[in-house]
């Protein structure tokens, strides 16, 4: 079986491909065959044998075609001979040697099945048996490969100019799927210039004449270094392949190598699908989610939470965006798994740091998750079965080369293995859900790509009758990319979305329903303009419109003590220009500028309460309301988000880089919860509740070790926040029309600095994590009932000063690897009581100290897994693998919280809550075809 | 076939692992442990009458549990003052507790509390006296209920839960409603010459907090709402007598009962408010420091008296069994030697 990274560019010049060669009789490895061939004539072999000359390329081809022969050559050995056209002799080998006699050339059989052809003398010392079962043995690495061999030449020879640019540019694909691949850079060595593919894969370089090596990346892909002649404009579309392991070249790197010395971003994480799904996971269902909390300065109050805190900040201070579509829950079954199918992500983009002007609405982080485009070549699939849930997803070209499909699902199975656990609380309960994903994308030549995506989730959490909650997620994407020119592209993205969930419980005298939810329209048009070679500017308005339904909630039966209640629906709307440019001052110093004004309007119609002057905003403090009817502005807010940042590069393998943003929040999650539920609501900006704005600094210092062998990175962070809200002591948040009553408005920071030192490459790969940090908040109430802890800075219930996430695979064999996570973080705080009094029939009340004074016990945590039969073989029609994990090996029982219990007899006690307090062992099976 | 079964219960057993691996156990846990000077103010008007209680006390230690002392605060200047109206200074009776027989609470009229001490001051929120609501129907039900014992188990027992039917005027609106209720059981000695019965009335509600807002009720009837539970012991073989009282409060005290019941009933859940401290109506008015809990109610209360059988229970017992024994001595014998019992006989019995 061979792989052929297709150089489909270059036209007819000296191109040359790679041919990757798998041994499928050896399956415990994989050979890497190098050489290149090359043939462009594509006529027919015995079209042209009446005594017609062809080139001896042309020959070689025509003799390929015939007998159904693999062969590889580089055509630099090829003497420019013309040769008459082969005989139609039966035995192929006496025909190829007939047409290399008197060449120089010589071959060599390669495992029955491909020739390598080369000079005699290379064939006799080089090219050897021996040589290849050296390959096998050695593995010496793709990229070196390549780098002696792949060579590409664009423009016409005799054409060429000594004075003057050229331009060069092609699409960037997937070698198997033929997928563009937005983002994989080029750079162009030892002269500081590069390209990134755009939105449809494509990139353009401007080069003089001359020979280059190109270095091309693109995550999750095998990095490639060929050689460049320029002789003038061309076009050279190029490959990238997703290519089987090698032992020593497994590379885990989140990024193309270097590019976190090289980027001017601070603070950004990305991840492959690939890497997610090496680490052990939760009963085995690799999780995007799970793998961002092992990365430093990313944590969560504790597992079964959903959502991250990033940086020190709140769960709904994240962007979180699948395909660009903004996502207000994240979690299935509570927090336990995220809504991210893995097979259908692309990429996981996390910006905690610099954020580009084109994100925004959100204060500490964006995290945006591209999925996937089908298959323009051919159908395939994958799944998984694991013991909570199952999932497929299928891909195929609909107009081969030009459009594609992906549809891809994930359904629970735990609800059929309840029934038969025969303990009645276990077949009352539920944890099912199940999501589906679907995107079709179409190509406009090579210019335009439209692509269509939707997404549906539903979940249903429920523990016997005490309580049931429902929350699904459905929405629509559409994005549509132009290319006008090399240097100017378009874009234009459309997405309607809505969240909707439900809590009812059942078994009480309270008995009730209660429904929430929230839906929005995003429509963004976007432009993207290169300037010479050190301009990249991105320019584009954003608009969103929300509306959301704080909540109704009914009783159940008529002996419920519930009083139904239903919130009038709030409107907001905000429209954001924004204007982004990256650019290279000099080869050493880069900058990334960007400027983001946004407007917000809170809509009616809708009735705001009016509260006497001099007490405190309490219900009864309430002494009047205004009226807006539909349409009307209630209250509005403006704001520039200024983004700024700067990378100094010392060499190619280190950098000091530094950034500042501003941004802004107009909506927010009100949770007064340990861990944001699906029922929290969402609310807008309005006339009490302020916009969040936060300034974010950052500071870096990147260094590469050993060819990107190794990564390291110290960044140290720095973040202010004003009008951060927080809740009255026992704040009521459900169904409350006057939620202002319920909300203070303080000031936070959050501070800290993160080390991480990553190995990316080789069999054994991981990281390292380490953050210090703090976060905590503080209210400037003038009267008690608005004073949190008499208005002294206090920590926030996440704050998690010192954390630690050691990450490691082993590759043992081709087949087979290990996983391991280790993660330690300090115990959070909480609010414990200091004292005690009684009142009435009320004994041993706890009276509670200051706010989250306490610190549970920290957590820590080591999970293994161990993949086997993970076959790498592209061509393989089934592939299949077994991951066995253990999540939580030595069983610590996590506190999630403490809490405090007491008796009228009994003395207080201290309560610890551990959500997977037990060794959690799982079974996955994983194939695709 | 067998080979198929075990595997389906192995996976099954995985999956019960995973998602049943949350857990509760009591932990040691270092906690600021200390009152701060915190006082609390336990201040009653009851409707009609002319006795108003006040009493202040220093919280207690939260690691002290029920042997904690809350220190009794003394020298206190306390005054209710009707709104619009004449006020009251209360006399220090014994240390930290402060009365009058002076007062009148009356329907409608509004009330504030005022109190000086160790140079604070504090002063409730104005609170108007609500009207009475008496019991129209009290029966019980006998059941079992689940009950979290000392190891923080589960365990079942069989219990009278007493209700209360009740017309609510207005539909319930703006009435809210908190219940009381004290007991007393005989106690036969042993068979003996004497053959003495002793009358122990006891506390039974103790941390069972029953609140009811009338605006949740459908047309404001309070129909069989249960607001007592009484595990069916031997105190029940005989004769048991109830005394329930039906207690109209203010929506701020009905506020504060209601955190407080929310604080029993805390069980850790990820999605539990965070406690925090419980505040009732009285507060600090010199500083802005949080250092007082105090209830200021106003009530007004409907008593009424309910007994059951050991015949009604279906649980009966001879003389001397079935009781913990006391500390010291044997009431088998001496039945006065039980915690405030006597000879006298109730009205109820």
């Amino acid at each position: 079986m061979s792989l052929i990274a297709k150089n489909t560019g270059g036209m007819n010049k000296l191109s040359r491909s790679i041919k990757i060669a798998y041994n499928k009789d050896h399956f415990m490895r994989i050979t890497t065959v190098f050489w290149l061939c090359l043939f462009y004539c594509f006529s027919s072999l015995f079209a042209q044998s009446n005594g017609e000359r062809v080139s001896l390329a042309e020959g070689l081809k025509q003799l390929e075609q015939k007998f159904t022969v693999s062969l590889y050559f580089d055509t630099e050995f090829l003497p420019k001979i013309s040769i008459p056209m082969p005989d139609a002799s039966d035995d192929f080998e006496s025909s190829l040697k007939e047409l290399l006699k008197g060449t120089g050339l010589a071959y060599i059989n390669y495992r029955g099945y491909a020739y390598i052809i080369a000079t005699e003398d290379q064939i006799e010392r080089k090219y050897t048996q021996q040589y290849f079962s050296e390959r096998d043995s050695i593995k010496e690495s793709i990229a070196r490969f390549k780098e002696e061999v792949e060579a590409f030449s664009v423009g016409t020879p005799g054409e060429t100019e000594t004075v003057g640019a050229y331009a060069i540019e092609g699409f960037i694909t997937d070698d198997a799927s033929d997928e563009f691949l937005v983002g994989a850079s080029i750079s162009v060595e030892g002269t500081g210039k590069g390209a990134i593919s755009n939105e449809i894969g494509k990139y353009k370089l401007t080069l003089s004449s001359g020979e280059y090596v190109l270095l091309m990346k693109s995550l999750g892909y095998v990095d490639r270094r060929i050689k460049l002649t320029v002789l003038g404009n061309g076009n050279l579309d190029l490959t990238l392949s997703k290519e089987a392991i090698q032992l020593d070249e497994i590379v885990i790197s989140s990024e193309a190598q270097n590019s976190n010395v090289s980027s001017t971003d601070v603070g950004r994480e990305v991840l492959s699908v690939k890497e997610i799904k090496r680490l052990p996971a939760f009963m085995g269902e690799a999780d995007v989610i799970k793998t961002l909390l092992l990365l430093p300065g990313v944590s969560s109050v504790g597992e079964g939470a959903g959502g991250l805190n990033v940086r020190g900040g709140n769960v709904d201070q994240n962007l979180v965006m699948q395909d660009g579509m903004y996502l207000f829950n994240t979690s299935h079954v509570l927090g336990l798994f995220s809504l991210f199918n893995p097979d259908v992500v692309n990429k996981v983009d996390l910006y905690k740091g610099s954020m580009p002007a084109r994100y925004g609405g959100r204060l500490s982080s964006i995290l945006d998750v591209e999925l996937k485009e089908g298959n323009y070549q051919k159908f395939t699939g994958k799944g998984g079965l694991g013991l909570v849930s199952s999932r497929l997803t299928l891909e195929t070209p609909i107009q081969k080369g030009k459009s594609s499909i992906i549809v891809g699902s994930r359904f629970s199975i735990s609800d059929y293995l309840f029934d038969v656990i025969e303990i009645a609380e276990v077949q009352e309960s539920s944890a099912f859900f199940y999501d589906v994903n679907a995107k079709f994308t179409q190509r406009f030549g090579d210019k335009g790509k439209l692509s269509l995506s939707g997404y549906y989730s539903q979940d249903r959490f429920k523990f016997d009758q005490e309580f049931d909650f429902r929350w699904k997620t459905q929405g629509i994407n559409a994005n549509f990319n132009y290319l006008f020119s090399n240097t100017f592209s378009f874009n234009l993205e459309a997405v309607y979305s809505f969240y909707e969930s439900s809590w009812t419980e059942e078994n009480s005298n309270r008995a009730f329903l209660l429904e929430n939810g929230i839906n929005y329209l995003k429509v963004r048009p976007e432009i993207t303009l290169s300037i010479g070679d050190r301009h990249n500017f991105n320019a584009g308005i954003e608009f969103n419109d929300y509306e959301v339904d704080p909540g109704s909630i009914n009783p159940l039966d008529a002996s419920s003590t519930t009083i139904a209640k239903e919130v009038p629906n709030e409107f907001g709307r905000d429209i954001a220009f924004y204007l982004n440019d990256e650019f290279a001052l000099t080869d050493q110093l880069s900058l990334n500028l960007g400027l983001r004004y946004v407007y917000y309007q809170s809509l009616g119609p809708g009735e705001v309460s009016i509260y006497a002057e001099g007490v405190p905003r309490l219900p009864d403090a309430e002494i009047g309301t205004n009226t807006f009817a539909a349409g009307d502005v209630i209250t509005d807010y403006s704001g520039l988000e200024p983004r700024a940042s700067l990378r100094f590069s010392f060499d190619e393998s280190a950098s000091i880089k530094m950034s500042y943003n501003r941004t802004q929040q107009f909506i927010n999650q009100l949770s007064n919860t340990t861990a944001v539920s699906p029922v929290d609501i969402w609310q807008l900006s309005n006339t009490y509740i302020e916009p969040l704005r936060a300034h974010n600094y950052s500071v870096g210092f990147f260094k590469n070790f050993i060819s990107n062998t190794w990564e390291s990175s110290l960044e140290v962070f720095y973040r202010d926040i004003d009008n951060l809200i927080e809740y009255r002591d026992l704040a009521n948040l459900l169904v409350n029309d006057q939620l202002e009553t319920e909300i203070l408005s303080g000031i936070g920071r959050s501070y800290g600095a993160e080390f991480s030192l990553r190995k990316n490459k080789g069999r054994l790969t991981g990281w390292l994590g380490y953050t210090y940090s703090r976060t905590e908040r503080k209210t400037d109430g003038s009267f008690i009932e608005e004073s949190i802890n008499n208005n002294e800075w206090f920590l926030s219930n996440y704050d998690r000063p010192h954390d630690i996430s050691f990450v490691l695979t082993f590759q043992a064999n081709k087949k087979n690897h290990f996983g391991l996570n280790f993660v330690y973080s300090s115990g959070r705080p909480i609010t414990a009581p200091a004292a005690s009094f009684s009142v009435g029939n009320a004994l041993n009340v706890p009276i509670y100290s200051e706010r989250n004074s306490i610190r549970i016990p920290a957590y820590h945590r080591l999970d293994l897994s161990y993949t086997v039969g993970q076959s790498h073989k592209k061509q393989q029609l089934w592939r299949s693998s077994w991951t066995f994990g253990v999540f939580n090996v030595y069983g610590r029982r996590n506190p999630f919280t403490v809490f405090f219990t007491q008796d009228a007899a009994a003395p207080p006690q201290a309560n610890r809550l551990s959500v997977l307090g037990s060794i959690i062992p799982s079974i996955t099976y994983n194939f695709s075809f | 076939m067998q080979s198929v079964y075990m595997r389906i219960i192995a996976i099954i057993s995985l999956m019960a692992l995973g998602l049943l691996g949350a857990c509760i156990d009591i932990i040691e846990l270092e906690t600021e442990n200390k009152a701060d000077g915190l006082i609390i103010v336990d201040a009653n008007l009851e409707l009609s009458s002319r006795s108003a209680t006040v009493q202040i006390r220093q919280a207690a230690d939260f690691a002290a549990g029920p042997d904690g002392v809350e220190l009794p605060v003394g020298g206190a200047t306390v005054r209710i003052q009707e709104v619009g109206g004449n006020g009251l200074n209360l006399v220090e009776s014994e240390t930290g507790i402060y009365k009058t027989e002076e007062a009148i609470g009356e329907v409608g009229k509004s009330y504030q509390l005022f109190i000086e001490v160790n140079g604070e001051s504090y002063e409730s929120k104005i609170e108007s006296m609500p009207e009475r609501i008496p019991f129209d129907l009290i029966d019980h039900v006998q059941r079992e209920e689940s009950f979290n014992n000392s190891q923080g188990n589960i365990e079942t027992q069989e219990v009278v839960a007493i209700r209360s039917t009740t017309d609510l005027p207005n539909n319930g609106e703006g009435i809210f409603l908190r219940y009381r209720a004290s007991g007393v059981y005989q106690f036969n000695e042993r068979v003996s010459l004497n053959d003495k019965i002793c009358y122990v009335p006891e506390r039974i509600d103790n941390n069972q907090l029953t609140i009811i807002n009338g605006s949740s009720l459908n047309n404001g009837v309070l129909n069989q709402q249960e607001f007592l539970l009484k595990r069916v012991d031997s105190r029940l073989a005989k004769r048991y007598c109830f005394t329930l009282v039906q207690i109209s409060i203010t929506q701020n005290e009905y506020n504060f009962w209601t955190a407080i019941e929310d604080e029993f009933d805390r069980t850790g859940d990820i999605f539990e408010t965070p406690p925090a401290k419980i505040n009732g109506n009285i507060l600090n008015t010199v500083s802005t420091k949080n250092d007082v809990i105090g209830l200021f109610s106003l009530t007004a209360s409907d008593s009424a008296k309910y007994v059951i059988t050991g015949s009604q229970v279906g649980f009966s017992r001879g003389p001397c069994e079935g009781f913990p024994p006391p500390a010291q001595g044997s009431p088998c014998f001496n039945c006065l030697q039980i915690q405030n019992s006597s000879y006298q006989e109730p009205d109820c019995f």
